[in-house]
């Protein structure tokens, strides 16, 4: 059932598919899972930076849609409500694990079509920004990839984190100034500016 | 708005969190000013290159043992509501089974109540039935669920 999902990718409206979920149906289960896999895996990743976390916390979070399905109101954004669902159980982690930094301490751009150097220079951009994105506090690193990965807005990052909208501002401005200090000189020294 | 002003909201505008006007005036300050536009490019091309991080995925065997691990929650959640629903059910029963003693116990006992008045009061000739009848009935229904839990893991 669970590849066959997979096979198919989806074909239910989102109402059907809640209906089918609060009534705990196996396929509904399975493709709701295949659709969320990829960006749900991905959010846990950037924020607990440890895949064996992540693949607990992301089953983690599954079991707590099936025993809240039956209180989620349907005039909220199910991502939001996810996601939410998520960081919560990201945060409880990282909150026991030593050594993880919660803490807020510290456009346009060219789409031509990529040639091979191109390719090659972003592709060692991106691993140099990855590297510094993963040293970046764990909140920061929740709401730039919430922004730019998630594409969500203020408001929604806000329901996912708690935060007011001026803190998810802030530590979106914050990250991206962090980062920027961060990658600047290695990217010149790279010759990648 | 000061260059420190606009400095300050360059982070916003390259992530594409300012309104039109905000906007306007960073694009008008970068114009004239080397230094927040070389801030800003740099800033630009972050923004840009976090759209398109290398992507971890889930492995199959994962999500296989998510779906598992969700559909057996289900079960057990299901289990959970309907053992609730006996009990409550079987509370009620009791209850009706108490209320319907004090009538049989009027129809059937009226010599021996007669009897029984002066030592007990007929209140509590039916208080102490009752109470049998609640104490046979609590344990029957926990019987009854295990019983059924049992069937299930069969």
């Amino acid at each position: 059932m669970y590849q066959a999902a997979l096979a198919k990718d989806v074909g239910v409206t989102e109402f059907d598919e809640l209906a089918l979920l609060r009534r705990a149906d196996p396929a509904a289960m399975a493709a709701v899972v295949c659709r969320y896999r990829q960006r749900l895996y991905r959010y846990l990743v950037r924020l607990v930076r440890d895949p064996a976390a992540a693949d607990d916390l992301f089953q983690q979070t599954w079991l707590r849609v099936v025993r809240e399905i039956r209180h989620y109101d349907s005039r909220r954004s199910f991502d939001t409500w996810l996601f939410a669902i998520a960081h919560n159980a990201a945060m409880d982690l990282l909150r026991r694990k030593t050594g993880e930094s919660l803490d807020e301490r510290d456009a346009a751009v060219s789409d031509a079509a990529p040639d091979a150097l191109a390719l090659a220079i972003s592709a060692e951009r991106s691993a140099i920004l990855a590297a510094q994105m993963d040293a970046l506090p764990a909140l920061y690193r929740e709401a730039l990839t919430l922004r730019f990965e998630e594409g969500m807005k203020l408001e929604e990052i806000a329901e996912v984190t708690g935060a007011p909208l001026s803190t998810v501002k802030s530590r979106v401005q914050r990250g991206l100034e962090c980062l920027r200090e961060r990658v600047t000189a290695r990217w010149q020294k790279e010759d990648l500016l | 708005m000061t260059h420190e002003e606009i400095r300050e909201q360059l982070a916003l505008s390259a992530a594409g969190l300012l309104p039109p006007k905000g906007e306007s005036n960073i694009r008008n300050h970068i114009a004239e000013c080397a230094s927040c536009a070389a801030q800003f490019e740099i800033l630009a091309a972050i923004s840009h290159e976090l759209t398109a991080l290398p992507a971890p995925s889930p492995s199959p065997d994962l999500l296989a043992r998510t779906h598992a691990l969700m559909v057996a929650e289900a079960a057990a959640l299901a289990d959970r509501r309907r053992m609730a629903m006996v009990a409550v059910a079987a509370g009620l029963f009791a209850w009706v089974i108490n209320l319907a003693t004090w009538a049989v116990y009027q129809l059937i006992t009226g010599g021996i109540d007669a009897v029984l008045r002066p030592a007990m009061s007929g209140l509590l000739a039916w208080l102490a039935l009752s109470t049998l009848t609640a104490m046979l009935a609590a344990p029957a229904s926990v019987a009854l669920a295990s019983r059924r839990r049992i069937e299930r893991s069969i």
